[in-house]
């Protein structure tokens, strides 16, 4: 599974910015080499074909759920043009891969025939693949959602009108599913896409603001409005440029303005947006960033507080965006981003939510890395809001310090966690165990 | 020890226990109901005095362990430990702020509050007296330091076996001067010594951190920066706990020598060390340098972030408690139109670029729109309110405003409105009325469309409702070349009651048809009584008999002296027809003043006539006398 995400970010990678550079720029170069190494790892001595239905991607007959979504905009892209499998033989050639990615990028119209790259050569029959989990449950109303933000977003970039019933639609769908499968949908939050940073991000914000609203209880009618609000709270993000929102650094001052309208320009496309009744979402929108003691931007206008509503959202935002690595910083880990959270409770959030939100997500959540006291590593595969309960974790490297190829279960009592670890530091991605282990659908093992 | 003894101070404990949870979690433990309830339930159980002891494993009560369930009181009891405190005696009830008190004085630094004379000094400042408190380093300084059992290295360190250049001398040695390494060395070490050192020596963890720290400064420049990269590339709390010993001079002197992302770690470290969450490198490294600055920062955070971060278990048992504070907030859901209206006003408030608020107003106008297309007249009212009433926007914005109010009073739009106001909606009335002259122009040019008398009867009620704030664009409208147009507008103006100025109507007066005329004969009157009596006697003169006929019954009602030598003259006049005459005879009935009367007494007394209608006027008169 590390051989097909590399090679899936490879080639998203180098598809993006052959458009960037020219043909002989050193960074473009490097892309392509790191690219076509992961091909050639993925192909191993002879070569893999990669096959595409629907929303789901296969290696050979495998299906790889988790790796579809993760990977959700490429495979569009993939069907955008046409491309419906990907045949890999060893050696893959540098110029192959080039010019895989240029396809990609409809930068060219056709690949050679008899290259070490073959699209739509498609070995398997439909009924041939295994049909498994694909995309079903929390895993489809993900997918979705990610298709709707996608859909407004470009509306909204080319100035057209857009109504709020897809968000609605997979909102009711993401609602229901977390609903029923919490845990499951929780660690897909987890989740995390650098090249769609926002989309995915939004997701994440609205299945934890659902499963932290579900927690407290809050009446289904308003939990979906609430929610609508949660997945479009970064919306106004559209009207930022690309070059301020991908800047690989600290933003400057003209930057940072440019940052700080994007609650107003959500607010604004949502109200316009917006049926009768549905208005709360541009609510959401421009107070996510007003902290609980009335600082943070915009400046409200207004006397009341932040609404209840932005505060939930606010907090599940916060915490996603701190474990999710960016350009210019590292992932925090779940704790790490807890503190945060903690430390600016009651200035920057509601301490209530807080606890709350701490309470739901725990303080080792699903999907993160622990180090025990022998040293092993283990994985949280579920979290339960039990706090007398311990979360349940698989082991995934011994205390020899070796990757462990089929993760067992590991009872944490009478454990000593010594510390979390960031994927960074782990050297793992927990997209890479969740596909390995089948989670994320059926939720814990 | 008895039952009940054992069984009183477990409910005080465990109180407490609660209590300091409270205590960490809110920056006003007190005001919270947990706080008050915890103290209440001690209030409840205390009677005679207890003395409840202390050592490292927690609160005793007559030698035996108080065991409590909440977690709470474990850290409460580590944290009197650390102050030394040997035990705790309740005297009498406490109250809410004495506990507080209490709580505070064992939020300080052990060395800073034993320099201010301890904790029982503390709380007599305090005027705390239903408790006291025994420190046992008053006591028996010493004595727990023999107890604690430490690791050879750990001892080492404390007793200064090497001096801090010693100890750095030798960690450069074995590293070969490599910095790479040398970070390698002090890092491990550092965290196998900690490693070692038990969970309740305090002096053993703060000597070592020291000892490690120390050793830092007698590297070279690469050697601390290699170092210093180490650790803030690491998560561990540990290795937090190292970074947090430098003060914010020593970080600033050290970050222009970092490569780019070890001055991006620093930053990292910044914003989570002094809640700069949003803040950019300048600022950060701006508060580097301020030593006090940062200094205070890191304290409060540090201080509550260590708490807190203890507190999470505790936290999440009380989260029972929390999720029902959180159910208790719920929004209102019938609010949530009005919440949207003032993030409405809030972007008007904050919408500085031309084009983003000329897309405000799109928005408003299409939003006001919609809502009258759906009959939702309410929704339409507030809607338009949010940006009218008490204006959000700034002062220049008002003609983008009132431009905006010109698209909403589109005729199709107005005739909904109306239709509705025609129904008594009292939301499409107020809709019009906010919408004022513009409204009236739309309207006026619905009226002038409308083939159904009952609905221009209705159309013309509304016009004459908006008239009432504004007259301007009704008279606007009296040259209109349509004359029951010009008549509609005249009616409209009467109905209105608004204040004119009779100048603004006359031109009316001479309009070619009657029906025009008359009308306007009625509003002059009405909103100029006394000026209108000029226009009055000259409309006796009309060719028309409406005119003569309504001009005198205006006058019969005008006041004045100047009226009734009209209603005389008319009284008497000839050239003017029977039922005028009649008229004109009955107003000065009722005007009952001496002209008038001496005027009927002279029409009324003639002995010989000639004609019916001389009659008619003769004995019209002698009725209008008698009666």
């Amino acid at each position: 599974m590390i051989e097909m995400r590399g090679f899936l970010s490879g080639l998203r990678a180098a598809s993006h910015q052959i458009h960037l550079y020219p043909e002989d720029h050193p960074a473009l170069a490097e892309l392509i080499n790191v690219g076509t190494q992961a091909a050639n790892r993925l192909a191993g001595d002879d070569q893999v074909n990669i096959t595409l239905i629907g929303d789901s991607l296969y290696k050979e007959r495998e299906i790889l759920a988790h790796t579809s979504l993760e990977f959700n905009g490429l495979l569009r892209e993939l069907q955008s043009r046409g491309i419906e499998s990907i045949t890999l033989r060893s050696p893959v050639s540098v110029g192959d891969f080039r010019d895989l990615a240029a396809f990609i990028a409809s930068l060219t119209g056709d690949l050679p025939a008899e290259g070490t790259v073959r699209l739509n050569e498609r070995p398997y029959t439909r009924s041939e693949l295994e049909q498994g989990e694909g995309f079903t449950g929390v895993r489809r109303s993900y997918a979705r959602s990610l298709d709707v933000l996608r859909g407004i977003s470009l509306a909204l970039d080319a100035g057209e009108e857009f109504d709020l019933s897809g968000a609605t639609w997979v909102v009711e769908q993401l609602v229901e599913q977390t609903l029923a499968q919490p845990a499951a949908s929780v660690l897909l939050s987890t989740m995390k896409s650098h090249d769609e940073y926002t989309f995915y991000h939004s997701v994440n914000v609205c299945i934890l603001a659902i499963a932290l609203a579900r927690m407290a209880e809050l009446p289904e009618d308003d939990l979906k409005l609430m929610a609508v609000g949660a997945l479009l709270h970064d919306i106004g993000k559209v009207r930022v440029s690309t070059a301020t929102l991908q800047y690989p650094g600290r933003l400057d001052k003209e930057q940072w303005a440019e940052i700080k309208l994007h609650p107003q320009e959500g607010a604004a496309a949502i109200l316009a947006a917006a049926a009768p009744g549905q208005e709360i979402a541009a609510v959401v929108a421009f107070e996510h960033h007003a902290r609980y003691d009335g600082q943070g931007y915009p400046s409200l206008a207004y006397a009341r507080p932040a609404h209840f509503f932005s505060r939930l959202v606010s907090t599940a935002d916060t915490y996603d965006a701190l474990t999710t690595r960016r350009a210019y910083r590292r992932a925090e880990t779940p704790n790490r981003a807890l503190r945060v959270l903690l430390q600016g409770s009651g200035t920057m959030y509601d301490p209530e939510l807080v606890q709350a939100f701490i309470r739901m997500i725990g303080v080792y959540p699903a999907g993160s890395f622990l180090e025990l006291d022998g040293g092993e590593m283990a994985m949280v595969t579920h979290h339960t809001e039990d706090p007398a309960e311990l979360p349940h974790a698989v082991l995934v490297r011994g205390a020899d310090g070796v990757l462990i190829a089929e993760p067992d279960p590991i009872s944490l009592v009478d454990r000593t966690i010594v510390d979390q670890l960031s994927p960074e530091r782990a050297g793992l991605e927990p997209a890479e165990l969740i596909e390995k282990l089948g989670m994320g659908e059926q939720g814990p093992i | 020890m008895e039952r009940s003894n054992l069984s009183t101070s477990v409910a005080i404990v465990e109180a407490l226990g609660t209590a300091w949870t409270v205590h960490s979690l809110y920056p006003d433990p007190a005001s919270q109901p947990a706080f008050r309830r915890a103290i209440e339930s001690i209030r409840g159980v205390i009677g005679d005095p207890i003395t409840l002891d202390l050592d490292v494993g927690g609160f005793l009560s007559g030698g035996v362990a108080v065991a409590a369930d909440r977690e709470g009181a474990d850290r409460l009891a580590k944290r009197c430990y650390l102050h030394h405190v040997e035990s705790v005696m309740m005297l009498s009830p406490p109250t809410e702020d004495e506990v507080a008190r209490l709580f505070a004085a064992l939020d300080r630094d052990e060395k800073a509050s034993m320099a201010a004379g301890g904790i029982e000094a503390a709380l007599r400042r305090g005027g705390v007296s239903s408790f006291t408190v025994v420190q046992r380093s008053q006591l028996a300084t010493g004595a727990r330091e023999q107890a604690i059992d430490r690791d050879p290295a750990v001892r080492e360190i404390l007793e200064n076996v090497l001096s801090p250049a010693e100890f750095a001398s030798r960690l450069i040695e074995e590293s070969g001067g490599d910095p790479e390494r040398l970070a390698d060395l002090l890092h491990s070490q550092y965290r196998e010594t900690l490693d070692k050192v038990t969970d309740d020596d305090v002096d053993g963890r703060e000597a070592v951190v020291q000892a490690f720290v120390e050793a830092f400064f007698y590297f070279d420049e690469p050697g601390q920066i290699a170092c210093f990269r180490r650790f803030l590339s690491s998560d561990h709390q540990f290795d937090g706990v190292f970074l947090d010993q430098f003060a914010g001079h020593e970080l600033a002197r050290l970050a222009p020598r970092l490569d780019s992302q070890g001055l991006s770690l620093l930053l990292d470290y910044a914003r989570v060390a002094t809640d700069q969450a949003d803040g950019r490198p300048q600022e950060l490294l701006g508060i580097l340098r301020n030593p006090e600055a940062l200094q205070s920062m890191r304290e409060v955070a540090a201080a509550k972030v260590q708490e807190r971060l203890t507190s999470i278990d505790d936290a999440a048992i009380e989260g029972g408690r929390v999720l029902a504070a959180v159910r208790d907030r719920f929004p209102n859901p019938q609010r949530y139109f009005y919440d949207a209206l003032e993030v409405f006003r809030g972007l008007l408030a904050v919408e500085d670029r031309d084009r983003r608020f000329a897309r405000l107003m799109r928005i408003w106008v299409g939003k006001v729109s919609d809502s009258i297309r759906r009959r939702q007249f309410r929704r339409a009212e507030l809607w338009l309110r949010a940006a009218t009433t008490k204006p959000t926007y700034p002062v220049h914005r008002q003609s983008e405003v009132d431009e905006a109010l010109g698209l909403m009073a589109t005729a199709e739009l107005m005739g909904v409105i109306v239709e509705a106001a025609g129904k008594n909606e009292e939301a499409a009335g107020k809709i019009l009325q906010a919408l004022g002259p513009k409204a009236a122009n739309a309207l006026l040019d619905l009226l002038a469309d409308e083939q159904s008398a009952p609905r221009r009867r209705m159309l013309m009620r509304v016009v004459a409702d908006v008239g009432k704030q504004n007259p301007a664009p009704l008279i606007g409208r009296l040259g209109d070349e349509r004359w029951y147009m010009v008549r509609n507008v005249l009616w409209a103006l009467r109905e209105s009651g608004s204040p004119l100025r009779a100048d603004a109507i006359v031109p009316a007066l001479s309009h070619p048809d009657h029906r025009v005329r008359v009308e306007a004969l009625r509003v002059v009157a009405n909103a100029a009584p006394e000026e209108s009596v000029p226009h009055l006697e000259a409309a006796l003169k009309d060719s028309a008999g409406d005119v003569r006929t309504t001009a005198l019954t205006l006058l019969g009602s005008a006041p004045g002296d100047r009226a009734e030598e009209g209603l005389i003259t008319a009284a008497s006049d000839r050239r003017l027809g029977l039922a005028e005459r009649v008229t004109a005879i009955e107003a000065l009935g009722a005007r009952r003043t001496p002209p008038a009367e001496a005027a009927l007494g002279r029409l009324g007394n003639k002995r010989f006539v000639l004609s019916g209608s001389a009659r008619t006027v003769r004995d019209t008169a002698r009725k209008a006398l008698n009666s």
